[in-house]
């Protein structure tokens, strides 16, 4: 969950959780940087006893800082990522463990996000170039200075930070030199036991953190008090760090800051953005000067301790018909948090954090949890029973939210309109005084032409006014949303939808579905039996909205799986690129949680071709670009040029959904199969996994 | 001879009615020109095209403008009276 809403609205309700780390800085003795011994006590009080780095966090901003100048070759990039590591243990000085796990290989259910984070990447780039191209000629034109172009190749393509690549298997040899460095002449590395994961060992980097504590906590001889920091910025750290039920665990994190002074990507200076610049003098370039920019920001611990204390309070339910149990609860809520966001399936239209969709999800719990009389997962199983409970309570006030939340919009685009207007200088209370604006040439004329622009004006207000709500075909907050999202999301035509006639929770409705329920459960069944893969009788055709429902679930009970069992299926992903409405989850108990065992990975190369766009096609192994650009390649349709991004009612394309088609893992491991023997020896070697 | 493309077993699980329709009436006008991993191949380019707005290489696009020719008027057509996504 790298959503930043979801950190935000944690620091701001529970805002006592976080506590700024006290960090020795090297003292500069004669020029030269002294570091603090880190085996000496301390100075945060605690002794930790294990440190696990996210290193993907790590490896990112130390590569190409949104904040501070880019490295300038990969040298730097790796001085840059020793450093970090540095500080990190300077400030942790863990006495066991320290444990760095890089990303490797994902489940297929991460690897779509992943697919369109790079996708999204190579576009951005793209027309950042041409941005950065176009501004620059006219400025130049305009007579104005500029540094001097960056060349092409100075560009880092960050897509190159995914397993398999030249670059990653650079990264891990530097960080195997640096480790056996530090062993031998730093003093507190001296006595720790150090484990490093790279990017060849499948598994996420802190799911495989999660998998290594679950085995440590299995072992008759662990100790429960062990001081456990995990450092990351990702918002599901909070949740896997619960969902170890250890009771000393603590992240650590870079200071939260939004809107960082970003140097403009035309001249290097801060304080404007690149459609504002004006250019800059052959002196002024020297942005490293600036106070404001690129200092070392703090870290801060997350103490999951003290959620835990906040939660346990937030989540007392007296009198329940059955024992209570802090422990359950708190999966259950961890659960309820994966409805607002996660890494592997789009969260439901009607919930947004900023909206308080976590509050309204565990208050509907709360009080759900009375009818249920159970708690609604178990060690990372999950009770559907129980789910269709909180989904009835949501899929009722669902139509409320959306009106809620567009009233809220008419309210803030109103407020932000009269905010303008009073900023503007009001023309017409001028008009007929001595300070009106005059056009040269006679009075008549000048009058003439107030009144026309202000006829223009108030056309053009109306114009902006529809135009807002243009781009959104759904209009959730009006009657009959459902059936045009169907229509226009997933292609389904509204004579196809039989429930248009009913409302969803009529009885009708249910019987009507009931039928196409039995046949999902005679599927399930035929999954369980055999090794076979899933293949549900009854197709999407007839109940388009439930069966994208019924997937929907099972991505919940997958994810929570991942969170507290490790990776229940490789192969599973959620195969639609919207979410369904909460109104949408009818009679979900009867489907099968069960998923097919004993799934393989994806082998590094090959998850190179299911993630990559053409345009990093130069990290792929040679004879493999080629399919990727082959107007005659058998997986040509895999790799789009461009592709469109529906904002989907949101305002921003980040926040939108990138439409790429998804990859039949079948036909692209047979598309590779007549290239492996073109592999160098090197490449073979990446091809396949290590295990740790 | 060129064996027998059962086009009806290439559907997929999550394929819509509609969407199915359109990729099978594709998939049928030129099951007897090609291979069934090329027709899977061109058929699904047209969907993502169509569905989904893709963009491929020119002579990729210009190669499935043609075979589609047909098909895609009929869903043009289908789709007139029908909400589309606004970009």
């Amino acid at each position: 969950m790298g959503v930043p809403a979801f950190f935000r609205w944690l620091s701001r309700k529970y805002s006592s959780v976080i506590v700024e780390c006290v960090e020795e800085r090297p003292t500069d003795v004669d020029g030269e940087l002294i570091h603090i011994d880190s085996s000496l006590p301390n100075p945060n009080g605690v002794e930790f006893d294990n440190l696990y780095l996210d290193m993907n966090g790590i490896i990112h901003p130390c590569t190409h800082p949104e904040d501070k100048p880019a490295p300038k070759d990969e040298d730097e990039m790796m001085v840059a990522i020793f450093e970090c590591i540095d500080r990190l243990f300077r400030i942790v000085r863990p006495r066991k463990l320290l444990y760095m796990a890089i990303d490797g290989v994902a489940p297929r259910a991460k690897m779509n996000q992943q697919r369109s984070r790079r996708f999204r990447a190579s576009k951005e780039i793209q027309e950042k170039i041409e941005e950065v191209a176009r501004v620059r000629s006219e400025l130049l034109a305009k007579g104005a200075y500029l540094p001097p172009e960056k060349p092409k190749e100075a560009h880092f393509d960050s897509n190159c930070i995914t397993p398999g690549t030249p670059f990653m298997d650079r990264l891990s040899k530097c960080l195997h030199y640096y480790i056996h460095d530090r062993l031998n002449n730093d003093p507190g590395w001296k006595s720790i036991k150090v484990i490093l994961s790279d990017a060849n060992v499948p598994g996420e980097g802190e799911h495989k953190i999660m998998d290594y504590i679950r085995r440590q906590r299995a072992q008759p001889d662990h100790d429960p008090n062990t001081q456990h920091v995990l450092c990351g910025a990702d918002a599901d750290l909070i949740m896997l760090g619960l969902a170890t039920h250890e009771p000393n665990f603590t992240i650590i994190r870079e200071e939260f800051k939004p809107n960082k002074p970003r140097p403009c990507d035309v001249c290097g200076q801060l304080g404007h953005e690149m459609k504002e610049c004006t250019g800059t003098t052959p002196d002024a370039s020297v942005v490293r000067s600036d106070p404001a920019f690129g200092a070392q920001d703090n870290f801060i611990f997350v103490r999951l301790s003290v959620l835990r204390e906040y939660l346990e309070k937030e989540l007392q339910m007296p009198n329940l018909p059955f024992p209570y149990d802090f422990e359950r609860a708190l999966d259950d809520w961890v659960f309820m948090c994966f409805f607002v966001g996660n890494d592997f399936l789009p969260h439901l239209p009607s919930l947004e954090i900023r909206e308080g969709a976590v509050d309204r999800l565990v208050n509907l719990y709360k009080k759900c949890v009375y009818k249920t009389k159970g708690w609604v997962t178990d060690s990372g199983d999950v009770n559907l029973e129980r789910v269709q409970v909180i989904m009835d309570e949501l899929g009722r006030v669902e139509d409320e939210i959306f009106k809620r939340r567009h009233h809220n919009e008419l309210v803030f685009r109103a407020r932000d309109k009269a905010r303008k207007k009073q900023q503007q200088v009001n023309f017409k209370l001028l008009e007929k005084t001595q300070f009106a604006p005059m056009q040269e040439g006679s009075e008549r004329r000048g009058r003439k032409r107030t009144a026309a622009e202000a006829e223009v004006e108030g056309g053009s207000e109306a114009e902006v006014e529809e135009d807002e709500d243009k781009h959104d075909e759904v209009r959730l907050w009006e009657d009959g949303f459902k059936e045009r999202y169907y229509e226009s999301k997933f292609e389904v035509s509204s004579d196809n939808m039989e429930f248009s006639a009913f409302p969803p929770h009529s009885a009708i409705s249910k019987i009507v579905f009931c039928a196409s329920i039995r046949v999902e459960l005679r599927a399930a069944k035929i999954c369980e039996s055999s090794t076979a893969h899933y293949v549900p009788t009854e197709r999407f055709g007839a109940y388009p909205k439930y069966r994208v429902a019924l997937q929907y679930v099972r991505g919940l009970c997958w994810v929570l799986r991942y969170y507290y069992q490790g990776c229940a299926s490789w192969k599973w992903y959620f195969p639609y690129h919207y979410a369904p409405f909460a109104s949408d989850f009818v009679n979900i108990c009867g489907l099968s949680t069960k998923f097919e065992k004993g799934t393989q990975p994806f082998r590094p190369l090959e998850q190179l071709m299911g993630v990559f766009p053409a345009a990093s096609s130069s990290h792929v192994p040679q004879p493999w670009a080629k399919l990727m650009s082959d107007p005659f390649s058998p997986i040509i349709d895999f790799y789009p040029t461009d592709f469109k991004i529906d904002l989907n009612g949101k305002k921003f394309a980040w926040q939108g959904v990138a439409l790429l088609p998804f990859v039949d893992e079948n036909r692209l491991f047979k598309a590779l199969e007549p290239y492996y023997k073109d592999l160098s020896q090197a490449e073979s070697k990446t091809s396949i996994h290590t295990i740790i | 001879m060129k064996p027998l493309i059962d086009i009806d077993s290439l559907r997929t699980d999550h394929e819509s009615d509609e969407q199915w329709e359109v990729r099978k009436s594709f998939m049928l006008e030129h099951k007897d020109s090609f291979d069934e991993a090329e027709l899977i191949t061109l058929a699904q380019l047209f969907t993502n095209i169509e569905f989904l707005g893709c963009r491929y290489p020119p002579l990729t696009m210009k190669r499935v403008a043609k075979l589609a020719e047909k098909v895609s008027k009929k869903y043009k057509e289908s789709r007139k009276n029908k909400l589309k996504r606004t970009f």
